[in-house]
């Protein structure tokens, strides 16, 4: 793969959860509310949550960008996909049409088609974590691969 | 055979930088957050704090059957058409900006109220009552957990 193609991937990726982190660490309040209408958190548990996952969103953004630490950034951007997608799922499947709260208070509450945003991103972050990881660079030979290599020529 | 290799190092340590980060953060807002504190009582201490009373949805219920109250669903619209308590009224906490004179003119001052959004999260309860107490109301009740809560109790609803 083009270096280029894996670079604009990790900064698409990268930028969505630097901004996604920054209008929440922004309204803590307001990211709270959004958790709290999920109805899957303790209660106890809310404003916690509602300080540290933006961080954790910024943080492994901006980890993305600069290409440090990448292949842990890209894994817990996925697992944060992932956990989002869940508790959509869930709430969609109670009937509760929630405001997804991805990317701050948008206030429309259209569940499905935050899903649907989020499996593309989800998508995206495959690619990055597999390339994140060299999974483009070819595997080295062990050494006694190498040496039946030499001796058959 | 490839093994899959996940990072746990470099996972961990992003988790505790974030945890860092989250925690100096929140000490350096003119208003902390509250590291342990339950959300949903914050949400009722708050309504008191604005000089209003809150009810569970048990005793909204029990309010409900008494006849007495009248229920304000602060609501929008199309979230009052989507479903609410029967009887209520819609006043959506929009009309503070304009229309409520023409509205409240039919609400006797000394009228109970138990005022109810979507849920805890919701404000605009709690801020509809404020702007009410301000008018002059003073039976004011808050339901916190809100219209969702309440249906999700299996309570008598209707939608129009």
């Amino acid at each position: 793969m083009k270096p280029y193609i894996e670079l604009s991937a990790r900064f698409l990726f990268g930028l969505v959860f630097v901004y996604a982190g920054a209008v929440k660490i922004a309204a803590p309040t307001a990211f709270a509310a959004d958790i709290f209408q999920y109805q899957l958190l303790s209660d106890w548990l809310i404003y916690p949550a509602a300080l540290f996952l933006p961080w954790l969103e910024a943080v492994c953004g901006l980890c993305l960008w600069a290409g440090t630490f990448k292949s842990g950034a890209a894994a817990l951007c996925n697992g944060l996909l992932v956990i989002f997608m869940l508790a959509l799922a869930i709430n969609l499947w109670r009937g509760n049409d929630v405001a997804c709260g991805c990317f701050g208070n948008s206030g429309s509450a259209d569940a499905r088609a935050a899903l649907i945003r989020d499996g593309v991103i989800l998508a995206l972050g495959l690619v990055v974590q597999y390339f994140s990881r060299g999974g483009d660079k070819p595997r080295p030979q062990s050494v006694a691969q190498a040496g039946q290599g030499v001796a058959a020529s | 055979m490839s093994r899959i290799s996940i990072p746990w190092l470099e996972m961990l340590f992003l988790f505790l930088l974030a945890a860092c980060l989250a925690y100096g953060s929140n000490l350096l807002r003119p208003e902390p957050l509250p590291l342990w504190a339950d959300y949903f009582q914050t949400k009722i201490a708050e309504t008191r704090a604005k000089g209003l009373g809150t009810v569970s949805i048990d005793d909204a219920k029990r309010l409900y059957d008494v006849k007495g109250f009248l229920f304000i669903d602060a609501r929008g619209p199309d979230e009052f058409a989507a479903g609410h308590l029967p009887g209520a009224r819609n006043i959506p906490f929009e009309m503070v900006y304009s229309g409520l004179d023409s509205v409240l003119d039919y609400i006797p001052k000394g009228q109970a109220l138990v005022i109810y959004c979507s849920d805890a999260a919701c404000p605009k309860s709690r801020d509809l009552g404020e702007q009410l107490k301000f008018l002059g109301y003073s039976g004011i009740l808050i339901m916190n957990e809100g219209y969702d809560a309440w249906a999700a109790k299996g309570l008598p609803t209707e939608a129009k």
